[in-house]
């Protein structure tokens, strides 16, 4: 592999955590960003100094703004889901440009750590997979110059899938499970290998549990005594017949549990590998951001989990002289990363058929786009362009629009699109 | 039952038909070319430009190899044209049938018959520079003794007609009594009065000296009958049709046909 740096960014809703990996190290490092409290950690928070073009975040944007020395947006990921705007300077400025100044700042301190600017690839774990947010990384990323090839984004269920599937075989060789304690609440995460099939499928998800509690109880006595009974109950309800390899701990809640959680620790680590690991999303990101660097995986399954989608999505087409199926979507794809873009010719057609299976089922379903609002044109002359991307694991669209037939018959842009819901006639 | 062809790429430098004044830039639309506008089509079409199309715009460096031996073994043309027709799979099995008979209909023809047959095609598109210089060549050839004198007469009626259409009446005129000596026909001697009036040129008295006033009063009522419904029908001409536009349109549109015109003037200059 040739060097440059292979970057895991955990882009939560509030804060964000970076872990690297360069040629020769077997583990993937995490950064520090500062001397303080938690060092692998800095807040979503950017800051503008006042009447200079400086941009600070994490801890230096709250102390500048503490001290008067210029605003504050905290909170930056929420902003740009609502596409808001804020101002600084008397300036508006988009929350997708607050974003650039935040990653870039962000990936310097990597940057200079590390005395290198080359990304071999980089890998952005977000809890929840909002196209509004991931849109304007995947843009903010290119802009530092970063092509779009080496930027990926998956689900932190995902992350978690990687990171304990690099660890060793006996770690998962059962089921592996993950407590997620933060700010945002406790999500519970669960990893198993299904053999018997062909490749071996490794299956996660994620379950927010209600049973999750703010952090803030964790500093009176009585409080730390309640998230004790509460984790506790948990895992004796939760993992008690189930066989597990290996149980992580992850989160900013967790990492005093030795403090606070006495008896939960007791439950959980009996005749169980229990791991506190600090930057686990970070860290599962590296090794999928190396996984994606390689020709042929490492890893011998079909992936699911959230993000990933259950369905072959296929289209019957003539390519020269053969009738081919034309895959567009397979079944554990990432739904972000689904995008396909290719150009047709309806032969004695006036709608497009695709063919949608899903995971388990026998029987493929046709779903048809008709190409209303296109010109009438002979047989044969009119190139369509047909886009295909999801909107979520399980809702994609299909757009079609007229690109006419050269000069010989221009095209008009007119334009279809229709959205198919998984498992709604789709 | 319908079908989905897959398209191929995009050139970005696309493969310019002078004849058409067309630029083509996948492989379907070289095929719809090659079908529809087989007339177009000259001996020489396969050459290095459209190798080097085919192989690097359109990055199908197999079909220009198969082009390439297939050709260059056996330096047949229309083969080679079915060939390729029959590879990109545009085509159905009884379009290629149709254009197999079309090619073996085009090869019984003579050299000049074929110049004839894109002289007429390109009349039709309106193409008239382009004709003028096909049927021109064949023209020049008129003495060829391979060449019957009425195909000769027809290409200079074509010729005519074409450097009508571009109002070069006097060398439509030119043509048209070219005709006449050699066939003395009353219909081209009424086509050559016909042009003079249009063009206000004076009668050549060698010629017209010998029709009766009678005749010529004729034609001159003829003319002005056809005058008549010709303005009549101006409504649909291509120029009118512009000025029936919205402002923008119109705009766009008769620059559009100003550059045509241009184009057809600068091909006369060449």
């Amino acid at each position: 592999m040739e060097d440059g740096l292979i970057i895991g960014f955990d882009l939560c809703k509030d804060f964000c955590r970076i872990s690297y990996f360069v040629s020769g190290q077997e583990e993937p490092s995490d950064l520090v960003f500062s001397e303080e409290e938690n060092p692998y950690v800095i807040q979503n928070s950017i800051c503008k100094r006042k009447g200079e073009d400086v941009w600070l975040i994490g801890q230096e944007a709250y102390e500048t703004a503490l001290l008067g020395g210029g605003s504050i947006v905290d909170k930056l990921l929420r902003l740009v889901a609502r596409q808001g705007f804020a101002t600084f300077d008397g300036q508006k400025y988009s929350a997708e440009e607050l974003l650039f100044h935040f990653l870039e700042r962000t990936l310097e301190f990597l940057f200079a750590e590390k005395k290198t600017r080359t990304v071999l690839g980089i890998m952005y774990s977000v809890q929840e997979l909002n196209t509004t947010v991931l849109d304007a990384v995947i843009r903010c990323t290119k802009r530092l110059g970063i092509d779009r090839k080496r930027i990926h984004i998956i689900s932190h269920t995902e992350s978690y899938l990687y990171y304990v599937l690099s660890q060793k075989r006996e770690l998962w060789s059962n089921i592996s499970v993950l407590y997620d304690l933060s700010g945002d609440g406790l999500n519970y995460y669960e990893l198993e290998v299904l053999r018997g099939m062909q490749p071996n499928v490794a299956k996660a998800s994620r379950t927010f549990l209600e049973e999750g509690f703010s952090l803030e109880i964790l500093d009176s006595a009585a409080g730390r005594k309640m998230a004790d009974n509460i984790m506790t109950s948990c895992v004796d309800r939760m993992l008690r017949k189930k066989l597990i390899s290996s149980a992580y701990l992850s989160g900013r809640g967790m990492d005093s549990c030795q403090k606070w959680g006495e008896n939960f620790l007791r439950v959980l680590c009996q005749r169980r590998k229990v791991f506190f690991i600090e930057n686990i999303f970070a860290k599962g990101a590296v090794y999928a951001a190396c996984e994606y660097l390689r020709e042929n995986s490492v890893y011998p399954f079909s992936i699911m989990c959230e993000g990933r989608i259950d369905v072959d999505i296929s289209m019957e087409i003539t390519q020269g002289n053969n009738q081919r199926t034309l895959a567009l979507a397979s079944v554990g794809n990432n739904w972000y990363e689904t995008k396909e873009d290719f150009d047709i010719i309806p032969d004695q057609e006036t709608s497009i058929r695709m063919k949608v299976k899903r995971l388990g089922e026998r029987m493929p379903i046709m779903i048809e786009v008709p190409m209303d609002g296109f010109p009438k044109r002979p047989q044969k002359v009119s190139r369509v362009n047909v886009a295909l991307s999801f909107v979520s694991e399980k809702m994609f669209t299909v757009t079609l629009t007229d690109k006419g037939f050269g000069e010989f018959f221009p095209g008009t842009d007119a334009t279809v699109r229709k959205t198919f819901t998984i498992g709604d006639g789709a | 039952m319908g079908r989905y062809i897959l398209c191929g790429k995009e050139a970005d430098l696309p493969y310019e038909v002078d004849e058409l004044d067309i630029r083509i830039y996948t492989i379907e639309e070289l095929c719809y070319y090659i079908y529809n506008y087989l007339p177009l089509i000259g001996e020489d079409f396969i050459d290095e430009r459209l190798l080097f199309f085919i192989r690097h715009e359109l990055e199908l460096p197999e079909i220009a190899d198969k082009i390439e031996r297939f050709y260059g073994a056996r330096s047949e043309q229309d083969a080679t044209l079915q060939m390729l027709l029959s590879d990109v799979g545009y085509f159905s099995d009884p379009e290629l049938s149709e254009f197999q008979n079309r090619l073996v209909y085009r090869r019984r023809k003579s050299s000049q018959e074929r110049i004839k047959m894109k002289g007429d095609s390109l009349l039709r598109l309106k193409r008239y520079q382009s004709a003028v210089r096909c049927y021109k060549t064949l023209a020049q050839n008129g003495s060829d003794s391979r060449v019957s004198r009425e195909f000769y007469v027809s290409v200079l009626e074509s010729l005519a007609s074409a450097y009508g259409h571009l109002c070069e009446f006097d060398y439509a005129l030119d043509c048209l009594l070219g005709i006449y000596d050699l066939n003395h026909s009353e219909r081209i001697l009424k086509k050559a009065y016909e042009v003079c009036i249009l063009s206000g040129t004076e009668l050549p008295q060698s010629v017209f000296s010998k029709v009766p006033d009678q005749k010529l009063q004729k034609w001159q009522q003829d003319y002005w009958n056809r005058e008549t419904i010709a303005r009549r029908n101006l409504d649909t001409d291509e120029t009118m049709q512009i000025f029936l536009q919205d402002s923008e349109t119109q705009k766009k549109e008769l620059a559009e046909y100003l550059d045509r015109k241009k184009e057809a003037c600068r091909g006369m200059l060449e």
